[in-house]
């Protein structure tokens, strides 16, 4: 069934050269014969049909008219031409906190902007402690909205617009505020209500969002759908308009240049791709003898990767492997390759298809590192090219120091295990 | 039951009637109750006497104005009394056209977000004044018991009288507040255009006791605000009689007041969201 029904609509603004907002401003214009107008077409001719359940992302750049077409389907700018028909209630989240007044206690604001969208008196109490406890404002209810924090007022606006269990909800950009804890709650309720049937309509620029979130995206360029199914191709049709809107953006000489050197680019990683050699390979860390992602300093351990190689002619060189510790964030702690180690795997000595094996041993553990979670990574390189052939998933590990009461928080490598010398010149 | 009451003509679901229509829109007037609310708490709010000052302004208003003007208007019995009733109406009247005239442009904030009928600011706002209207009864009655006014059984057409004026000013504020959307200096012209009516309309003296030039004579008799003002001090404190010619007046000066307020707000119904 579909819920939403969009025909032929476009919206037209009047742009006027110098807009008159005043009556003495349109007496002088019309004296003067200036009172005609310019129009602008925010959507033109667009048709769209939104199942019931369905979760859409309208996508598109700045002024593409996504959030028009949005405020068309909430029924809040009626279309200049052709028909929008909406079925069941919408909770159009275009701000958080639709209807809430500072001056007001939270609670009052509850019934105020429920009302503004529709409940009646009955529904309003019903919901009313469900939103208190959402928003986990218990203790600030009864406060007048203007001394609530920006965090605060965002729960209290979202807790009120899922609470009254829309058909439709429309979201615009507005899921990126709180903290983490709180969007996380929102979008595990907006998931809650996806499930439970209702339509879901969004207009983000974060594309991970858009993902997570819809299945279907709608893309829009000056007013006009460019493209209309799943999320994965809207995504990416989105980024070639963006793309090309960027390069026009651009000065003639500066736009050829950037497309001279992504050709140049886009070549290399053809030939490199045609010519990489297939690679299969596992890894593991043992500690005593056993397989194990827990580290504890001064304890021995040692990673073990084995890999096999389809198409050895393709390789230029020996082969290559590396390892290194890095931080959730991705920064380098420290790493070793069998080059640096003086060692090489020779291509003759590789069998097609057989798996052969590297074990690095830490007989003495890791040291002056803090406590904390880390990551593994292991690489196959070509030593010649020193081509990466085969970028791994990192493994997650976790370390243990013992030194870890001389530790600051935060520290990767404690420098007491260093030679540091502090000094202080003029104290005795 | 739902299949009985289908209509066997399906184009009457597609095109709904305008009786459905009006049907349909009442269910907002509980948040114009709301809105209401609203209005009168944050306008007390932080205030010491509160509620108590929407009292108090129109006592203090017919102290200041009759100490003033008593000596100067002669030959009116209770006089207090008698500005009293025309200041609770003039407060009424200024009230809601002033929170009347920016009121769409005010409430654009949720027009732009939420599927709302403008005219609910409007009625909010009439609504607010009205409200403050009945809180100074109360005050008024007690004046009335100590002045010993000679009300009478006209009191009977007080309600009839005030449900015509509510109606008259409502059709008022409607076209201020639409024509305010498309011209923001209405706000501006209201004040002066407020004032010269404030004077223009009986409230301080009586035109029928004081001389005046034929014309102004004329136009005085026949601003609407004045035959309100008659119609309330000849129910409310029994000064003046009322005729079914007075009643006839007030019903179509409502009338005409709020068919002039639902056309303008009709036709500019479309446009307005794109003003704002």
């Amino acid at each position: 069934m579909n819920v939403v029904e969009i025909k032929k609509i476009s919206v037209e603004y009047n742009v006027h050269e110098y807009r008159y907002t005043t009556f003495k401003e349109f007496v002088f214009q019309s004296l003067r014969g200036q009172a005609g107008s310019k129009t602008f077409a925010a959507l033109k001719n667009v048709s769209l049909n939104i199942q019931s359940g369905e979760s859409v992302a309208l996508i598109g750049h700045n002024g593409s008219g996504k959030s028009t077409l949005l405020k068309t389907i909430a029924g809040v700018v009626p279309p200049t031409k052709g028909e929008v028909t909406s079925t069941g209630r919408i909770a159009p989240m275009i701000e958080l906190g639709t209807g809430f007044d500072p001056e007001l206690s939270g609670r009052e604001n509850i019934a105020l902007s429920c009302t503004v969208m529709g409940l009646s008196l009955a529904e309003v109490q019903e919901i009313e402690e469900e939103v208190v406890q959402f928003s986990e404002l218990e203790n600030f209810i009864d406060l007048p909205l203007k001394n609530y924090s920006s965090g605060m007022y965002a729960r209290l606006g979202f807790a009120c617009a899922t609470a009254i269990k829309p058909d439709i909800l429309i979201v615009d950009e507005v899921l990126s505020v709180g903290d983490s804890n709180f969007s996380r709650k929102c979008l595990h309720r907006i998931s809650e209500l996806r499930e439970g049937g209702t339509t879901f309509i969004l207009v983000s620029h974060d594309p991970s969002t858009v993902r997570n979130s819809c299945d279907r995206g709608v893309v829009l360029e000056n007013g006009v759908v460019r493209f209309d199914g799943a999320i994965h191709d809207a995504l990416q049709t989105h980024d070639e308009i963006m793309d090309r809107r960027y390069l026009q953006s651009l000065p003639e000489t500066e736009r050829s240049e950037i497309l001279r050197v992504r050709l140049l680019e886009e070549n290399k990683a053809r030939a490199q791709n045609d010519n990489l050699p297939k690679i299969q390979c596992r890894h593991w860390i043992e500690a005593k003898g056993k397989l194990s992602s827990h580290l504890i300093s001064g304890q021995a351990f040692a990673v073990h990767v084995e890999f096999s190689v389809s198409d050895c002619d393709r390789l230029q060189g020996s082969v290559n492997v590396g390892i290194g510790l890095n931080t959730p964030q991705g920064q380098r702690v420290g790493g070793i390759n069998l080059e640096q180690s003086g060692k090489t795997i020779p291509t003759a000595s590789l069998q097609e298809g057989q798996f052969q094996k590297v074990v690095f041993h830490f007989p003495d553990g890791i040291s002056s590192l803090a406590s904390g979670a880390y990551h593994l990574v292991v690489g196959i390189l070509d030593s010649n090219e020193s081509r990466i052939l085969l970028p791994l998933e990192p493994v997650e590990i976790s370390f243990q120091s013992e030194e870890d009461k001389e530790n600051f928080d935060g520290d990767i490598i404690s420098f007491k295990s260093l030679n540091v010398r502090p000094e202080m010149p003029g104290l005795r | 039951m739902e299949n009985a009451q289908a209509p066997l003509n399906p184009s009457t679901t597609l095109e709904p009637q305008p009786w459905q229509q009006w049907a349909h829109q009442t269910k907002h007037l509980r948040l114009v109750s709301l809105l209401v609310k609203r209005e009168l708490k944050v306008k007390y709010r932080g205030s010491v006497l509160g509620y108590i000052w929407s009292l108090l302004n129109p006592l203090l208003y017919m102290i200041v104005l009759s100490a003033v003007f008593s000596q100067l208007v002669r030959g009116i019995e209770n006089y207090s009394l008698y500005v009293f009733t025309g200041i609770l109406m003039w407060n009424m009247t200024a009230m809601s056209l002033n929170l009347g005239a920016v009121s769409i442009v005010n409430g654009g904030s949720l027009l732009r977000k939420v599927k709302l009928p403008a005219w609910i600011f409007p009625v909010s706002s009439t609504a607010s004044s009205a409200t403050n209207f009945f809180l100074s009864l109360a005050p008024y009655t007690l004046l009335a018991l100590y002045f010993q006014a000679p009300v009478n059984a006209n009191i009977a057409y007080f309600p009839l009288v005030l449900l015509c004026y509510m109606a008259f000013v409502q059709g008022l504020a409607l076209l201020v507040a639409v024509a305010n959307v498309f011209f923001r200096d209405v706000g501006h012209v209201l004040e002066p255009v407020l004032a010269i009516a404030f004077y223009a309309t009986p409230i301080i003296y009586d035109p029928r006791l004081i001389s005046l030039p034929h014309l102004v004579d004329m136009a005085l008799r026949l601003n609407p605000f004045g035959f309100y003002v008659q119609g309330f001090r000849a129910t409310l404190m029994g000064y003046g009689e009322v005729d079914i010619r007075l009643l006839a007046t007030l019903l179509f000066c409502a009338v005409v007041s709020m068919g002039a307020g639902i056309w303008a707000y009709q036709k500019a119904r479309l446009k307005i969201i794109y003003q704002l």
